[in-house]
């Protein structure tokens, strides 16, 4: 079975599973709404938001909701098992690990669908005005979180602690990533944009991306070998 | 402790005594006086905190490729260095950064990536403590992703504009400050060895433990 | 692997391009307000902050500390000092202690399994 047939089976999977029961798309959806909420009712006062706060608070509840998101993706796995199943199944670990990384990335991009206009009006940031820019710069930033957390969420379901290791593992090596996606989207928000400062950061996050897969992709198959608990 | 620790802990001692010596007798800089001194202990301390950091990366890339325990030994061992070192690095550098400064800190890239490389460690430190069996593999990953961070540490400098002096300082140091400058990088070299060895010797007395345990229920 | 190999080289291809100090970078660092920026206390406002914005490229030696720059630095030299020798010596002295307590559970199961042994 070819990689890309692996692929499209496994995000064909969790995506069916998500229409059915929906039961991580809505929690983090709600999650990702209670997050932007409590951030305006702790920074805006008065009705005036923090200058250039926006840029943070949506990428500290990209950041949140993802942690979520994760826990609750893998954790769906290991109750029934289906990890197990996966990693016997002749299908190889990249095409596992690329799999299980489109299936969040599609999952983060719909609460990023929420997220945005939420911030843009509680933190009156002019989100909408370079579309093309911000999409590049949320995707990018997205896709360096989750190509981590993919790795080490699935790398965690064995082991003890797991709720507690995911953010102690997951926020050190992509703080980076959310820096590089908060500089990039506070230039993008200031009322005169310095084009060149971001095509900087997006480049920036863009090669985070290209250096985390790869190494997600070469060390996923040895962290995978372990026998399952 | 082991047989070689009285010579090796003598001998480091003894260095550290010259390098402080000669420290102490080094003239005073130009722009920063009195402070700039903390630079022989601030300096050495980062240069083992990314020398932790790489043979951390290092030996836990090789462990995920052939599982020796050995190298599983030398990563915690290393890891635990990087935070010791980091450490200090972190408190004397602000030190010195609240009177050249004014400030104590500042997030700029080379700090940052600094206090970040040394979470890093943190976690791994916290992973191998708590997470319990296969801990050793996850740390090991954690370790790989983390070593990504440390060439990013040491050139940020100079591709970005910091207050953090670059890297050209040391190349072209004056030899009254150079003589107790790689002096104490010396004394710190060595003390680093001699910890690392130390550490490992520790993991491989609690292998044996383990082995005497399961001997023991045969 | 190849695939896998192909992306790492594109990222150090557009790592490489970013390189050289690209115009707009310096700004970013001043872009946000640095937040742990604490304000200076006034006694220590003696002396100006020097060369604060430009780092130096070289250490320059004198012989001789001008007067306004003695007393403050001290207390800063003193404590960096004593704190990289405590953190050393605390160290040292925890690995001590595991080892000793290593040592004592190796020698305790060595005699219960010499015991063992004769049984």
């Amino acid at each position: 079975m070819s990689v890309l047939q692996t692929i499209w089976l496994i995000v064909r999977k969790d995506l069916t599973i998500e229409t059915r029961s929906g039961e991580i798309a809505f929690t983090t959806l709600f999650f990702a709404i209670s997050c932007v909420l409590a951030f305006a009712f702790a920074l805006v006062r008065e009705g005036k938001p923090p200058e250039d706060g926006g840029a943070g608070v949506l990428w500290i509840a990209i950041m949140f909701s993802g942690n979520l998101a994760l826990g609750r993706t893998f954790e769906r796995e290991r109750q029934s098992e289906t990890l197990r199943a996966l990693l016997l199944a002749p299908a190889s670990r990249p095409a596992i690990y690329l799999g299980k990384l489109l299936g969040l990335m599609a999952l983060l991009t719909a609460a990023e669908l929420l997220l945005v206009p939420l911030v843009a009006y509680f933190f009156q940031a002019p989100m909408f005005r370079h579309p093309f820019w911000l999409t590049l710069i949320v995707v990018a930033g997205t896709m360096g979180f989750a190509s981590v957390g993919t790795l080490f969420a699935a790398m965690l379901v064995r082991a003890r602690s797991r709720d507690m290791l995911l953010p102690v593992l997951l926020y050190p090596l992509t703080f980076p990533v959310i820096m590089a996606g908060v500089r990039g989207t506070t230039a993008l928000l200031q009322p005169e944009v310095d084009y060149a400062l971001v095509r900087f950061w997006v480049q920036l996050l863009i090669s985070f991306d290209a250096v985390f897969i790869t190494l997600a992709l070469w060390t996923f198959e040895s962290l995978m070998t372990d026998e399952p608990r | 402790m082991p047989s070689w620790f009285t010579r090796t802990a003598v001998a480091c001692a003894a260095l550290f005594i010259a390098a402080l010596v000669f420290v102490a007798l080094a003239p005073y800089e130009k722009d920063m006086g009195l402070v700039q001194k903390i630079f022989y202990f601030h300096t050495p301390s980062a240069w083992m905190f990314l020398t932790a950091g790489v043979v951390c990366g290092i030996s836990s890339a090789r462990y995920l490729a052939n599982h020796s325990p050995k190298l599983d030994r030398l990563a915690w061992a290393s890891a635990e260095l990087l935070v010791l070192f980091g450490a200090i690095a972190l408190v004397t550098g602000p030190l010195w950064a609240r009177k050249t400064w004014g400030v104590w800190w500042q997030w700029d890239v080379r700090l940052t990536s600094s206090l970040l490389g040394w979470m890093i460690g943190v976690a791994y430190l916290l992973v191998r403590r708590y997470a319990g069996p296969g801990s050793d593999k996850l740390a090991a990953g954690l370790a790989l992703f983390g070593m990504a961070n440390v060439p990013f540490i040491y050139i940020s400098v100079n591709y970005w504009r910091t207050i953090h002096p670059p890297t050209s300082v040391v190349p072209k140091l004056p030899l009254s400050f150079g003589v107790p400058f790689y002096l104490s990088v010396t004394a710190f070299t060595l003390l680093f060895v001699m910890l690392l060895r130390l550490r490992v010797h520790l993991e491989e007395q609690r292998a044996r433990v383990d082995s005497l345990y399961l001997s023991l229920d045969e | 692997m190849a695939a896998s190999s192909v992306g790492l080289s594109a990222a150090l291809f557009v790592v490489m391009s970013i390189g050289s100090p690209a115009a707009g970078a310096p700004a970013a660092v001043q872009v946000l307000p640095p937040p742990l920026m604490l304000p200076v206390r006034a006694e220590l406002q003696s002396q100006p902050s020097p060369s604060a914005q430009k780092p130096p490229e070289e250490f320059e030696a004198i012989s001789e500390i001008p007067p306004d720059e003695r007393m403050p630095a001290a207390p800063m030299v003193v404590a960096a000092y004593a704190f990289v020798m405590l953190a050393l010596f605390a160290y040292l002295l925890s690995l001590a202690r595991r080892l000793g307590a290593v040592k004592q559970d190796i020698s305790r199961l060595e005699s219960e399994l010499k015991r063992n042994g004769r049984t």
